[in-house]
């Protein structure tokens, strides 16, 4: 069963807030490619830094909308992610990033089910 | 009220847009970088009224951009509020020091940005409009002798000390300071005699006997971590955010060594000299999110009990002037 959400974004006009949450499915689409593409350039020494970076960033992003449009368990994940990211870097920056892998792997299932289920998307947010 | 919004997320832009066009009271500008924001700001017409600022944007960050826009004299009293993702206590420590006046996590709760917006607004309206009345006061000093521009109780703002923020932020940044971070200690400085300097000097005076007593706790402090306001009514509320403690006898010592030649002279020549007293307030304490306020009130109170029993002491042994050292002192007969 979906979670209830415990932020609320009542009053904006269904059709204007329904464009809104059409527009940031759209650019879900995108960012899910982009993290599926950072996550395979963890694996390169090169680029590691620079793709968790970016993956931290763009999970820091889906925190703080998700739960909005009725995505929490996609909210908590995304934070989840930026954490990981956060505390490997205090650790050290040549840890092991393979909990990071597993969480984005979740995440990114997570945010797939979003897009597919897009035409009966949950208005939980709103009241 | 007209708005600038800062924010790099599309999303949030659309959301804040949506949000502010409701509330139907603002006129909504928004930028997607602060770059940009700060070219809108050396092109706009007429001045903002308030700023919400998204932190972690790539190229100039929100913390910066909320620095330079404070930097600048004519959003100098402007309310700053910033809207961020990132709850973690460097970067809302970070978000104060650059000049913010609020703190709100994302995903932000609608009505709990809208009720921030009407404080903001009112902050900003009684700012613009007591710095408008303590500039006509001013130029009129001479003239009106010692009628000052605010009261004993009115909140001021320390000039140029280190540590100090406004008295309302530092009640925000409490307000965002949650059981789960380190711990704080909350403690308070009361300027015994803040009655008598108050009644006896005008209010530039007044102003520099607080920034004083201001420029010697934050000396004691300089090692420290922490934020300190002025909190009107001689009260000195501080905020030590590194968790290691402190204890207010040895406080009370260290503040006297900086206190020593502190004195004030009025225009009429007299010489009033600020007694101190440090309360005991919440030490090394992981503060219930519900309870952070009460931390800083009871803190307040603490070292309004102390001065109080010192001013009944003095009064009792009918010592009637006291410098610096002998009020510190007090605490500990106090406690």
């Amino acid at each position: 069963m979906r979670q209830e959400s415990k932020r609320k974004f009542s009053a904006a006009p269904s059709e204007e807030f329904e464009a809104v949450r059409l527009r940031y499915l759209d650019t879900m689409e995108t960012t899910i490619i982009e993290l599926d593409a950072l996550l395979g350039a963890i694996g390169r020494p090169d680029v590691q830094e620079r793709a968790l970076e970016g993956i931290r960033f763009r999970a820091h992003k889906i925190s703080g909308t998700a739960e909005t449009f009725g995505y929490p368990r996609m909210g908590q994940l995304a934070h989840q992610v930026e954490t990981a990211v956060d505390q490997r870097a205090r650790l050290s920056e040549s840890g092991p990033t393979k909990k990071i892998e597993a969480l984005v792997e979740v995440l990114l299932v997570e945010m797939e089910q979003a897009l597919d289920a897009r035409v009966y998307a949950p208005q939980a947010a709103r009241v | 009220m007209k708005i600038l919004a800062v924010d790099d997320d599309e999303t949030h832009r659309d959301l804040l847009a949506l949000s502010l066009k409701q509330m139907a009271l603002h006129d909504l500008k928004l930028c997607d970088s602060g770059e940009s924001a700060l070219m809108e700001l050396t092109q706009e017409a007429t001045p903002y009224e308030c700023f919400l600022l998204d932190i972690d944007m790539p190229g100039m960050d929100g913390i910066e951009l909320c620095r330079r826009i404070r930097a600048m004299p004519k959003y100098e009293l402007a309310p700053i509020v910033m809207l961020s993702g990132l709850s973690d206590r460097v970067h809302i420590e970070a978000a104060f020091d650059a000049g913010a006046s609020d703190y709100l996590t994302k995903p932000f709760d609608e009505l709990d940005l809208s009720a921030r917006l009407y404080l903001a607004r009112k902050h900003g309206q009684q700012r613009r409009q007591f710095a408008r009345v303590r500039a006509e006061i001013e130029d009129v000093r001479t003239e009106l002798g010692k009628k000052k521009a605010f009261t004993l109780a009115t909140p001021l703002e320390l000039e140029d000390v280190a540590g100090s923020i406004e008295y309302l932020a530092l009640e925000n940044f409490l307000l965002q300071t949650s059981e789960k971070l380190a711990a704080v200690d909350v403690i308070a400085v009361k300027i015994v005699n803040v009655a008598e300097i108050f009644q006896k000097t005008t209010s530039s005076e007044f102003r520099f006997a607080v920034n004083s007593v201001g420029d010697a706790i934050a000396e004691t402090l300089r090692l420290r971590k922490y934020f300190m306001a002025y909190a009107g009514n001689g009260q000195f509320p501080i905020i030590l955010r590194d968790g290691l403690g402190i204890d207010p006898e040895t406080f009370s010592a260290d503040i006297a060594c900086y206190a020593e030649e502190m004195e004030i002279r009025t225009m009429s020549g007299e010489i009033l000299v600020p007694q101190l007293v440090v309360g005991s307030g919440m030490r090394n304490g992981f503060i219930p999110r519900k309870a952070n306020l009460r931390a800083l009130t009871s803190a307040i109170d603490d070292a309004e009990e102390c001065a109080a029993r010192i001013a009944e002491n003095q009064s009792s042994s009918g010592k009637g002037k006291h410098g610096a050292i002998d009020g510190l002192f007090g605490w500990l007969k106090a406690s």
